[in-house]
């Protein structure tokens, strides 16, 4: 068989051309065992059908169409998620396909729900590369479905984004990194550094010193919290440390953490809890009056998906700017933001920039190799890029070349406020800061 | 564990009242929750899985109703009047085709029940949470008792949940209409050779106890997050509390309930990291030492 025509045969047995056998093996012990006769019997039908029918021999390479899969929580509690990311994706390629695609070839998006189960999210990174032969995986998918998608990824020839994921480890740890996996989303760390940075100096100017954090009781709250406070230190914030609650994720009733934090008698409230969750513990926290002599510190509130919908907002709220049009202050964010909300009918979220993003560096991987698909050249010209973004700081972020990472994305704090635009008086953070507090936190865990 | 922590709440009455508050608001309304359930099983034998959907359609149907009037009484009515209509609808579509089948084909039906009706409040609320607030005339400070804290709302949360907890238990046990349910449930040949309307009853439970669920889900609404998919955790919480409780028994579920409520509001103090752990763990032990749960009616029969 020449080259071509060993790229048909995965492509006719429902596995992409691009895989290698490890990766393919999961996939086939699953379907039907291990070198199950019937579905060798099948494909060879299968590919004596094409034969009696005339039909030409199809490769990716010659397909019209670049098949990208998309795995993310497009249904219950987290559903916003899906919706963000897969707005934000669709958005940019169907604007690509409009003008003709990539040298000719137009993006398909193929999404698959994980129910924010990582085994589900598994399930569906291998059947989009198994049976719908996608070349590029864009996992919109939490903390714990990343690291699981991750995992699964390792080894295979398979480009693969993720979109979402903030926990730090996942690409600081070399353990974690693979040369074919990008990280789009935020970083823990970095987030962690910028609050500690602005939070610490406002924390000074207001004589605060009790705390009590709240947060998520997995990777991502945990770690946040830890690196926030570890941080909020080293940069000078005098922090007495009077309560900590993990509430689970998505828990509904947020009762007995308000009423410990209330018994803490602290002085402001550090959570790193989000969307409905926040809800609840803002709306709860009314009501036993927790807000009105303390400070919040709750960087996820900013997102349109609570500050949008909260009815009432605690007297003194300080968050960060996870997506919001007036940050960056440009025509150029403020016309993305429109063009989201016009297509998709909710306002784009943190969740839609960091998807935008994947997006963005999947087309110019495509485009560096003019359409096809080739996993170490779509890698080769991601890695270390400057992409150019209507949500970047100064229009850009980059993808760092050590560990896969976006860096430089927008990174401010401020006020919130009840109505439009939200935030009062953004302070950008300084990255070089951010970066020089990584270098020190990598080297302490052993990340280098 | 902080253990000194607890022993240090204990011997303050500011944090004893806060903490039995907290665990009575919590236990009232997972108990509203819960009751609906081990109605449906108690009677008609049936574990209805898509019972948390109508929790989260009543906090809609409250969402919207208020949204619409600014009357939060009557967000609340509309939202029980309207769940117990879906229930009605849900017993005649769904449990009167598959209630005599394999329980793993009841489990389909009503996991399908919970996917269309997740997808329909997506399709006209959107993905993200909504937030009915607080009314207004429920923006009050919270009262002070012995140091610690009460808020209104909850005081207002808990009067009805104990009332309507009454009222279920007072229907089921003392009116004609229980008996006749309980007749229906425990020998339904005979009922029907007396004249009794199995369908007719079976239909009345499902709809009072997805009623039930919806009327949680409404008074949750001003404090919770109204989010698709958000009926799934108070529906493995109301598992816990009905097997705890005994599958049927409505005073079980009650006392599960609290068991429940101060557990995890003492346990956020005391044992912060082992809350959820102790509620199972007191599934577990009940489970071991009497597995029809503390007052089952199966028992009893």
């Amino acid at each position: 068989m020449n080259s071509s025509a060993t790229r048909i045969c995965p492509s006719i047995l429902g596995l992409s051309g691009a895989m290698t056998e490890d990766a393919i093996a999961p996939q086939r012990k699953q379907n039907s065992g291990p070198a199950s006769p019937k579905f060798q019997r099948r494909a060879l039908l299968q590919l004596a059908g094409c034969a009696a029918l005339g039909l030409p021999a199809v490769s990716h390479g010659q397909s019209d169409t670049i098949k990208v899969g998309l795995t993310s929580l497009m249904s219950g509690r987290f559903a916003l998620i899906g919706s963000s990311t897969v707005g934000a994706v669709k958005m940019l390629f169907d604007r690509v396909n409009a003008a003709g695609g990539i040298n000719g070839r137009k993006l398909q998006l193929i999404v698959r729900d994980s129910r924010a189960l990582p085994e589900e999210a598994v399930k569906n990174v291998r059947s989009l590369v198994g049976t719908e032969g996608c070349s590029i995986i864009m996992a919109g998918e939490t903390s714990a479905g990343a690291a699981a998608v991750n995992e699964a990824m390792r080894g295979t020839n398979v480009l693969c984004l993720h979109l979402l994921a903030e926990y730090s480890a996942l690409t600081a740890d070399p353990a974690n990194r693979s040369p074919f996996v990008f990280r789009t989303s935020r970083q823990g760390i970095h987030d962690a550094i910028g609050a500690a940075l602005s939070y610490s100096a406002i924390a000074k100017e207001r004589g605060i010193k009790r705390w009590a954090t709240v947060a998520p009781d997995y990777s991502f709250g945990r770690d946040l919290t830890e690196d926030f406070v570890g941080h909020f230190k080293e940069f000078g914030g005098e922090m007495n440390l009077v309560s900590q609650s993990w509430p689970k994720l998505g828990q509904a009733d947020f009762t007995e953490v308000v009423s410990k934090v209330l018994a803490s008698n602290c002085e402001a409230i550090y959570s790193v809890s989000f969307g409905g969750d926040l809800l609840s513990l803002i709306e709860q926290g009314h009501l036993y009056g927790l807000f009105n002599n303390k400070t919040c510190f709750f960087p996820l509130l900013s997102d349109y998906g609570v500050i949008d919908v909260v009815k009432q907002m605690p007297k003194v709220a300080y968050t960060g700017s996870r997506y919001n049009h007036t940050f960056p202050a440009t025509p150029e964010n403020k016309r993305w933001y429109d063009d989201f909300l016009k297509l998709n009918g909710i306002k784009p979220t943190n969740w839609s920039w960091e998807a935008g993003l994947g997006a963005q560096l999947v087309v110019n991987a495509l485009t560096a190799t003019k359409g096809e698909p080739v996993v170490d050249k779509m890698a080769q010209a991601i890695r270390g890029s400057t992409v150019e973004v209507p949500f970047g700081l100064n229009g850009k972020v980059t993808m760092r070349e050590s560990d896969n990472t976006a860096i430089r994305y927008p990174l401010a704090f401020g006020l919130a406020q009840p109505s439009e635009p939200y935030i009062k008086d953004f302070v950008p953070v300084d990255w070089d800061r951010i970066l020089a507090a990584e270098a020190v936190w990598k080297k302490r865990r052993n990340f280098t | 564990m902080e253990l000194s922590l607890l022993v240090e709440c204990f011997s303050s009455l500011a944090c004893v009242t806060t903490q039995t508050v907290t665990g009575l608001v919590i236990a009232l309304l997972l108990f509203l929750v819960a009751s609906g359930l081990t109605l449906v099983f108690g009677v008609l034998r049936i574990t209805n899985f898509a019972h948390g959907t109508f929790y989260m359609a009543g906090g809609y149907v409250t969402y919207a109703v208020y949204t619409a009037t600014g009357s939060f009484a009557l967000a609340v009515a509309a939202a029980a009047a309207a769940t117990m209509a879906g229930g009605a609808l849900f017993e005649r579509t769904v449990i009167r085709v598959v209630k005599d089948s394999d329980p793993l084909m009841i489990l389909l039906a009503c996991y399908g029940v919970i996917l269309i009706v997740d997808d329909l409040v997506k399709l006209i609320w959107g993905p993200a949470a909504v937030s009915i607030g607080m009314p207004e005339s429920m923006r009050l400070p919270p009262v002070q008792f012995g140091g610690g804290v009460i808020p209104v709302y909850y005081l207002v949360l808990m009067a009805i949940s104990a009332i309507v907890g009454l009222l279920s238990w007072y229907l089921i046990n003392r009116t004609s209409f229980g008996r006749a349910v309980q007749a229906v449930s425990e020998l339904p040949s005979m009922a029907a050779a007396l004249g009794l309307n199995s369908r007719f009853y079976s239909l009345a439970v499902i709809a009072l106890g997805c009623g039930l669920a919806g009327l949680a889900g409404a008074l949750a609404s001003p404090m919770r997050a109204v989010v698709p998919g958000g009926g799934f955790s108070i529906l493995i919480e109301s598992f816990v509390v009905t097997v705890i409780g005994g599958m049927g028994s409505i005073v079980g579920a009650l006392l599960a309930a609290l068991v429940l409520g101060m557990t995890r509001s003492y346990g956020s103090i005391g044992f912060p990291m082992f809350t959820e752990g102790m509620t199972f763990l007191a599934m577990l032990v009940v489970l071991i030492v009497k597995p029809t749960g503390l007052f089952s009616i199966t028992e009893k029969r």
